[in-house]
């Protein structure tokens, strides 16, 4: 097992900072997540990692030895890529052994480690298919064998589910989360799907436009998001933000249109009537409560299943509420909300979460 | 105004138009297709007719006049005895033996250092890549003939003249054939490598077991062309060349339009008899031109 450290990393790219003076530490054996929007550096830090991409500037250390000009293949990691990148010419058992084959293993050697991952992956039934003859879900799962013959020290996955439906993705999430708990290896995993973090990762990195904007667990990142990217990244349907000016009327009220305001009764004691602040609250916080002032008009309802979620908006801002009972309305229909003061997150001016510690 | 209840007009089901237009039939007119076929027969023919003048000259027996006016394209009196004198006539076996073990080398070589040259090329980075690219493609627009003269004082130097090394050696490795294969290197996905590279497995080896069997469409057709170009090359082995029994096919079949006076059903069945290798070549090169070699390598 083997820890990871970042230090100042930095990538350019001609006149593009894809990732600016990041620093990290990753724990040995632990599981962590690069979460963010497109762009936003996330597999390029992950690529610096594996060595296959060089870093512009700081260091990248493994178990605190400098790995920063170490090339790929002496780095000790295996990388899972999105497009399964398996040699379209070869089996999946050949697949599994190239590289073993390559770098002069003995035969016995290398059928003891293709035998336990194909044992692990259970890839008894397709070693003899190629690429072109594997689903999308099988060919996942030969690519991850591949790393797993190399017994790393870090795995490195870039959006490995990415190009699968919506089933086998579940599917395959349960198994690379069994890996990590039978393997217990350093496994750094890239993704832009925010519930393959949330269900994997022991820590989440949120990453944008090059920084790190929040690393947390899972319950940290959501619960207790440090700026506004991250509350409206995390957590689908999004984030309920209500910009405004805090005013004092007999108590603390945003005021959201010349007839509605929400009571900040637990706002923390850093928030003063005329700060310029932003009020955020997660739509399944909502629900419905017929002597509530706040009401939402009704434009879209959308059924997921578990949740009904209704898209509208309360005065000028846009609002979605998630429900696992549903509300008692139609499109273009006005409901009244209500939603517990304390579930309410504080963001000041600058986006920056306001210290719910100290409590009104 | 529109009436409500005037029906909507029927469409056709999306499936049967792309049926349609896949597989060329149904609502096509008959007409539309027979003028499609005739034009492609048209060309068919442009590029079969040389050929088959030749075949039918070279059936054609010494009493028939093939000049005659208006020309005769099917022989009166068909024959094959023109094929047995093009191997009385010469050693032509021997020049047969020497066309391909001159083609062969130079195919071989080909195949290597082209691709070899172009792997650098499309994947790896390093100062001047694009101009040292631009440079070899430059080389492209020179003609063999401005080349021929230098070419022949450095054989003569190194002692290559008269020799199937020196004739080969300026077919061993083309700018046609790096450009080529660095395309195809260019159209393989990255994955691949950066797999095999975190994998450990060296430049060299990912270029012999990934690479080049990922570049099979690319390496027949260089294969092809390699071949064509020195099978059919005239000029180069005339120049470097003095040794009768080191002569290669067109050196060969030119020889029999002087020794014979210029018989033509002679130089047809030389002709005929030189170009059948290349056929066979193409035809065994044809089941590597297919797509989707890359089928099952990356989704996306």
């Amino acid at each position: 097992m083997t820890s990871i450290s970042l230090k100042g990393v930095t990538k350019i790219f001609g006149s593009k900072c894809a990732v600016r003076e990041t620093d990290l530490e990753i724990e040995s054996g632990e599981f962590i997540v690069f979460v963010g929007p497109s762009g936003c550096g996330k597999s390029t830090l992950l690529r610096m990692i594996s060595g296959l991409e060089e870093a512009t500037g700081g260091s990248i250390l493994f178990d605190q030895i400098d790995m920063t000009a170490t090339p790929a293949s002496k780095r000790g990691v295996a990388m899972v890529f999105q497009a399964y990148a398996l040699y379209p010419h070869m089996t999946a058992a050949r697949n599994l052994s190239f590289g073993l084959r390559m770098t002069g293993h003995s035969k016995e050697e290398i059928a003891r480690r293709v035998g336990r991952a194909v044992k692990i992956l259970r890839l008894d039934d397709y070693l003899n298919r190629k690429p072109a003859q594997l689903s999308g879900g099988q060919c996942q799962r030969v690519a991850i064998g591949r790393a797993l013959v190399q017994q790393p020290k870090v795995f490195l996955f870039d959006e490995p589910l990415s190009n699968l439906d919506a089933g086998l993705r579940g599917s395959m999430r349960v198994e690379i989360a069994a890996l990590h708990r039978e393997l217990g290896n350093t496994m750094v995993y890239v993704t832009h799907d925010q519930l393959e973090a949330m269900t994997l990762a022991d820590r989440i990195v949120v990453l944008n436009d090059g920084r790190i904007e929040q690393i947390g667990t899972p319950h940290e990142i959501y619960h207790q998001p440090k700026n506004i990217f991250v509350a409206e990244f995390m957590g689908a349907p999004r984030i309920n933000m209500l910009p405004g000016v805090a005013v004092e009327e007999g108590g603390l009220f945003l005021p959201l249109d010349p007839e509605q305001k929400i009571p900040l009764a637990a706002a923390p004691s850093a928030v003063k009537a005329g700060d310029r602040i932003s009020v955020g609250i997660r739509p399944e916080d909502v629900s419905g409560s017929p002597d509530s002032a706040l009401e939402m008009r009704v434009d879209f309802i959308e059924q997921t299943g578990a949740m009904t979620h209704y898209f509208g908006r309360v005065g000028r801002h846009e609002f979605r509420v998630a429900s696992s009972e549903g509300l008692p309305c139609r499109p273009g229909e006005r409901i009244h909300l209500g939603f517990a003061a304390e579930r309410l997150h504080y963001f000041d001016g600058k986006g920056q979460r306001i210290s719910p510690e100290t409590q009104r | 105004m529109q009436s409500d209840d005037k029906p909507l007009p029927r469409m056709r089901p999306p499936t049967a138009g792309f049926a349609n237009r896949r597989y060329g039939g149904g609502f096509a007119p008959a007409g539309q297709v027979l003028l499609r076929y005739a034009a492609l027969i048209a060309v068919a023919l442009v590029f079969i007719g040389p050929f088959a003048w030749l075949l039918s000259t070279a059936m054609k027996s010494g009493s028939e006049n093939i000049f005659q006016y208006p020309p005769q394209f099917l022989p009166q009196q068909p024959t094959f005895q023109n094929f047995g004198r093009v191997f009385q006539a010469l050693p032509f076996l021997s020049y047969f033996v020497n066309s391909a073990f001159v083609a062969a080398m130079a195919v071989s070589c080909n195949l290597v250092f082209c691709s070899l040259a172009a792997y650098p090329l499309a994947r790896m980075s390093f100062a001047g890549k694009n101009p040292i690219f631009l440079v070899l493609i430059s080389t492209m627009m020179l003609p063999f003939q401005l080349l021929m003269i230098p070419l022949y004082s450095i054989a003569v130097a190194l002692g290559l003249n008269n020799s199937f090394l020196g004739l080969m050696i300026p077919h061993a490795c083309t700018a046609f054939g790096i450009f080529l294969m660095r395309q195809a290197f260019l159209t393989i996905p990255h994955q691949l490598e950066e797999s095999a590279r975190v994998e450990g497995v060296s430049r060299l080896r990912i270029w012999w077991h990934v690479m080049l069997p990922l570049s099979k469409p690319a390496l027949a057709t260089l294969a092809v062309f390699t071949f064509v170009g020195v099978w059919g090359d005239f000029l180069w082995p005339l120049v470097i060349m003095d040794d009768q029994a080191k002569f290669t096919l067109p050196l060969g079949v030119n020889k029999l339009s002087g020794a014979f006076g210029k018989d033509w059903r002679l130089v047809a069945a030389g002709a005929i008899l030189s170009i059948i290798p290349t056929i066979a070549v193409f035809l065994f090169a044809q089941r590597f031109f297919i797509s989707g070699a890359l089928k099952g390598a990356v989704k996306g």
